[in-house]
């Protein structure tokens, strides 16, 4: 693995599994994306699966979102919650769709539009993450972080578990000031005691 | 049967220590790893789970 932070790039040379398979086809129609969540652990290792994959795309006119539609059902994908495409659209303004391959609801994608401020920063410091049959954009690792130690607070290991993943295999390469930054105004420093 | 949730508690915290102490071994196997060996391995369980 080679990871430039400074660059917003990393190189991950991994033999792929059916779940980063499943991530590398639907996103690979994508462009103003980013990859959150409980995926970015599994991505660099974690010895975990997920049923879901988190997905934030910016906001973007209906047109767009039918283009993204067709090449999805074209690939293969379909939408669990609905089959019209307008129906679709209009319910990211409140909920995430999911898509998975056609009669197979796991894995699915959570496909969520971009609607606040923390979202934003993930969209705005993506990382591209290199693999050998393709790339994926991901939120920034001090982000993950934090957003797991929040998750964490409400008790669950599995999140205090991704974030201790990612700790300790980023921990020398990413920008700690950023992190701690993150941490005070997620309110998480009790989180990130227990696992650094 | 007589069930002591003290102890259960205490089993569960010390089994969640023990998992902390494990993703940084494999955290440490990663980084001194090349990615096609962790991966292999991971590949095996993550496949196997969605198979079934």
């Amino acid at each position: 693995m080679e990871i430039n932070l400074e660059k917003k790039e990393i190189i991950l040379n991994k033999n792929i599994n059916e779940l980063d398979k499943f991530v590398l086809d639907f996103c690979s129609n994508l462009n103003d994306y980013v990859l959150v969540s409980g995926y970015i652990s599994i991505l660099f290792g974690r010895s975990r699966a997920t049923e879901d994959v988190d997905l934030l795309i910016s906001k973007m006119p209906l047109e767009k979102f039918k283009e993204i539609w067709k090449i999805s059902k074209e690939k293969g994908f379909e939408c669990i919650n609905t089959l019209n495409v307008e129906d679709a659209f209009k319910m990211l303004d409140e909920y995430a769709i999911r898509f998975c391959r056609k009669g197979k609801p796991i894995p699915n994608m959570e496909f969520k539009r971009s609607s606040n401020e923390v979202h934003e920063y993930s969209l705005k410091n993506k990382i591209k993450v290199k693999l050998k049959d393709g790339f994926l954009f991901i939120s920034p690792i001090e982000m993950q972080i934090t957003y797991k130690l929040m998750l964490g607070k409400e008790g669950n290991e599995k999140d205090l578990e991704d974030a201790k993943h990612l700790y300790e295999l980023f921990k020398e390469s990413i920008n700690k000031e950023e992190l701690f930054t993150l941490i005070n105004k997620f309110g998480v420093e009790e989180q990130f005691e227990i696992i650094k | 049967m007589k069930i002591d949730f003290e102890e259960l508690k205490k089993e569960r915290k010390k089994n969640f220590e023990e998992r902390l102490w494990f993703l940084k071994f494999w955290a440490e196997y990663i980084k001194s790893h090349s990615d096609e060996d962790w991966s292999s391995q991971q590949k095996v369980l993550i496949n196997s789970q969605l198979q079934n």
